[in-house]
């Protein structure tokens, strides 16, 4: 990669002495040396289907000592303000406190919509199948009895495996 | 960068000969491609799972030898379930007093673990209002102490979190 720099008084003297110009050379080994160690970091840290462990934009995690891996599967979050299946909002979490019923009827539309996919996707796949896998991530804040109906209605639609998301300590 | 042999060092130079440098401009398009999308798709902070068992659905508490139980609610935790031992509920209000607790709690069940080494899993049982970070610190507890996973119960809740079910 090269290029001129033309207009300075050096160039201009060897110009009118005949001779050509300077190429000025970029010297990109540096900055491919940086690029060499920043992508083999990223590969390192890039993780597919990354939305399974990747924490929901505004939910804090609780820490734990736990340090088992995830397997696939489909993820409902319990924010602060929202109970969100598979990226979209399910309700309110408000709604889901103020219930006094176990079984939450929207997060049970939503999570029968999704076994539905699940399912329809096990069947064009020969490896794979429905599970009844479920990834719970929520707020640490969160008290319990919200979670309990979380999680309750997810058993009714057939989520049986439930695994809390939380951080590393 | 060009590569230059010796042979030509001496010669007077009379331009640049473009067919020996390593065209880097490829390479480089590709690295500023790359590493936007692996800085996009990367994940800094670690995230682990943590398994649940609940009731009816075959967890390790269904066939341990010991029906070992944790009550947790908004102003106490204590062991429960053990044969003739009786555990006070200690008081965990503020945050000193929890720490404590579960220091004296998490050395119960190390007790418990020696005693009972084929047990497993432990019953938790959670009052409504008692914040999700505590309940998972307590279920970190009783796995750290040898037990496994906890199968989770809510306290006065109107019904068990899961009856009896079959499989998905």
């Amino acid at each position: 990669m090269s290029g001129y720099l033309p207009h300075t008084m050096a160039m201009n003297r060897r110009r009118r002495a005949g001779e050509e110009a300077i190429a000025a050379r970029l010297q990109l080994t540096s900055l491919i040396d940086i690029f060499t160690v920043l992508l083999l970091f990223l590969l390192k840290s890039l993780v597919v289907g990354g939305a399974v462990v990747t924490p929901f934009p505004g939910v804090t995690l609780p820490p734990s000592s736990s340090t088992a891996s995830f397997k696939e599967a489909p993820v409902l979050v319990v924010t602060r303000t929202d109970v969100v299946v598979d990226g979209v909002s399910a309700c309110a979490t408000s709604d889901v406190e103020g219930s006094d019923r176990l079984k939450i009827a929207p997060v049970e539309v939503a999570l029968t919509e999704l076994r539905a996919h699940s399912e329809r996707l096990a069947e064009k796949s020969a490896n794979r199948k429905f599970e009844g896998k479920l990834i719970v991530q929520a707020d640490e804040t969160i008290p319990f009895h919200v979670l309990q109906k979380i999680m309750y209605t997810s058993q009714t639609v057939g989520f049986y495996d439930i695994t809390l998301a939380v951080l590393q300590k | 960068m060009s590569l230059r042999t010796s042979g030509r060092r001496g010669k007077k130079r009379r331009g640049l000969i473009e067919g020996e440098e390593l065209n880097l401009l490829p390479l480089m398009s590709l690295f500023v491609a790359l590493v936007p999308t692996l800085l996009y798709s990367a994940v800094f902070v670690p995230v682990s799972a943590l398994g649940i068992d609940f009731p009816g659905t075959g967890g390790s508490a269904t066939a341990s030898p010991l029906a070992l139980t944790v009550r947790l609610t908004e102003t106490t935790i204590g062991l429960d379930g053990v044969p003739d031992r009786a555990y006070p509920q200690r008081d965990r209000t503020t945050p000193e007093a929890w720490s404590a607790a579960m220091d004296t709690v998490r050395a119960e069940l190390s007790e418990l673990r020696a005693a009972y080494p084929a047990a497993q899993g432990a019953i938790l049982v959670v009052s409504p209002l008692v914040p999700y970070r505590d309940v998972v610190h307590v279920m970190d507890a009783v796995r750290e102490a040898g037990f496994g996973n906890s199968t989770l119960l809510g306290a006065a809740a109107p019904a068990p979190v899961m009856g009896a079910g079959g499989t998905p």
